[in-house]
């Protein structure tokens, strides 16, 4: 056996976005073991839910992601309606529908981008982001902000977005359609891509499932598991399949990342056509008094939102199980054998978000 | 395929025109929502103090004794929670970004003229917070 040495990676390094460090106990080039540690980011956000209105705290939640913020928002809504038992509009449900999509559109092109950027692929990066732009278009045209969209709120929606834009939206959608086309064959059948991404990272379907992988990581390693099943918001009435891969590799979660944009805009131009008139809020009286638990489909994974309330209009506690916290401990099990070069490979297949694991 | 794909992405971009706008000398995109900046009008506001106790990050001080409306812009992330719920509709949110800043703390201030006598109970309650 060679000697074995600890080479620090992160919390600052070219391929990471947010900052996660990992001792990597070497044998040559190949790695023995990965030792995470997180904190470098914490905000404390949910201690301060003791200290803010239960009403205007969801634009807090919003703010424990700077890329999926709009689902956080919307699942503290549906934990705070849940404990209230307050029935939302289903136009507001739509809504959210469609905003989630919308979020999971740009969140997948980020990560595609971001992707192609940690395999040297300049061009497939730009190409990705090019065509995110379009989807950040139309999220602050119908809620006024790019990414922290701050359209949800208890009880409903803060803003419609009326029949025509809808249809609009997912015309819009469609003529994008054939360009994202394009680009999921490149990162599907690529040989350039396929050679860098095979292979590398494997972990088992039952490996997946002991660890507790979620979203596209577990995915990716066929099982079909999506918490948009369980039908919250508008989704029980909307018609989709999840996205599956069974090589469980970097390659297979970039084929499911890949795939689901068109889960998404299938999904919005359903909402589109299916979207009932009606209110899009419900008025809130009184204070919560109750606890909940509220699950929702992230563009990483499955998000659980907890929450309890003594009937004040402070909660007396919030907790947030974030997808990448959990996908934590499968990355450091398929991090295992792996050589130094691949590590931000693998480090980028779980689309790793430090700010949501940490808040 | 490749050779397909490559040849069908070369000429978008060689045809297609840049992908991103020549600001400044173009205006920059904006839609009637978005969310730029926080103005507030400071002759109709009753002092009511909504906007300070709804505040999520407790960007706005209100001094009803010396009639005072203060903003520490550095503090505001222009979630128009205060627009939404004033009731005089003193606040609203321009779809151009403040100009970029150097002191700290980037703060605002007015001072709320005194209403007309006959007005001078009026509103001063804070509804239902």
């Amino acid at each position: 056996m060679s000697k074995q040495i600890v080479i620090p990676f992160g919390p600052q390094h070219p391929v990471l976005p947010e900052p996660i460090h990992l001792d990597l106990v070497m044998e040559d080039e190949r790695v023995v073991e990965a030792l995470p540690s997180i904190g470098y980011v914490h905000r404390g956000l949910e201690k301060l839910v003791e200290k803010r209105d239960f009403r205007d705290f969801v634009y807090i939640a919003e703010r424990i992601c700077g890329i999926c913020s709009f689902i956080h928002g919307m699942t503290y809504c549906h934990a705070v309606e849940g404990v209230m038992d307050l029935p939302v509009p289903p136009r507001a449900n739509y809504l959210r529908t469609v905003w989630s999509e919308l979020s999971r559109l740009h969140s997948h092109l980020l990560w595609l981008g971001l992707m192609a950027d940690a395999m040297g692929f300049e061009s497939l990066f730009m190409q990705s982001w090019r065509l995110r732009e379009h989807v950040l278009d139309d999220m602050e045209e119908t809620t006024g902000n790019r990414v922290i969209q701050g359209s949800c709120k208890v009880g409903g929606v803060r803003r419609d977005i009326s029949d025509a834009k809808l249809r609009e939206i997912a015309d819009g959608l469609e003529e994008l359609r054939p360009q994202l086309e394009d680009l999921r064959d490149v990162f599907v059948r690529d040989s350039s891509v396929r050679h860098r991404l095979g292979g590398l990272g494997t972990l088992t379907e039952q490996q997946a499932w002991e660890l507790g992988a979620v979203g596209p990581v577990l995915r990716a390693c066929g099982v079909a598991n999506d918490i948009r099943q369980t039908g919250y918001a508008a989704y029980d009435e909307l018609d989709f399949t999840p996205a599956v891969e069974t090589a469980g590799d970097c390659w297979a979660r970039t084929a499911v990342r890949a795939e689901e944009l068109f889960t998404s805009i299938d999904l919005i131009q359903q909402a589109a056509e299916k979207i009932p008139e009606g209110p899009i809020e419900v008025k809130v009286t009184g204070n919560p008094k109750g606890e909940f638990y509220a699950r929702s489909e992230q563009p990483r994974g499955e998000v659980i939102h907890y929450v309890k309330a003594n009937g004040t209009k402070n909660l007396v506690r919030f907790r947030v199980r974030t997808p990448t916290f959990s996908n934590i401990a499968p990355l450091v099990v398929s991090m295992k054998g792996i050589e130094l070069a691949d590590v931000p490979v693998v480090v980028l297949s779980i689309d790793p978000c430090i700010g949501c694991a940490e808040r | 395929m490749g050779l397909i794909t490559i040849a069908k992405t070369i000429s978008r971009n060689v045809f297609g025109g840049p992908a991103t706008r020549r600001y400044p000398a173009e205006p920059a995109k904006r839609y009637d929502l978005t969310r730029g900046r926080l103005v507030f009008e400071p002759e109709n506001c009753r002092l009511c103090r909504i906007c300070m106790l709804r505040c999520p990050t407790q960007a706005i001080v209100v001094e009803r004794k010396e009639r005072t409306w203060e903003i520490d812009h550095f503090r505001c992330i222009t979630c128009g929670n205060c627009v939404d719920l004033c009731p005089a509709n003193v606040l609203h949110l321009e779809p151009v970004y403040r100009e970029p800043e150097a002191d700290r703390p980037a703060k605002e201030f007015h001072r709320i003229p005194e209403p007309p006598p006959e007005n001078a109970d009026a509103g001063c309650e804070t509804p239902g917070v």
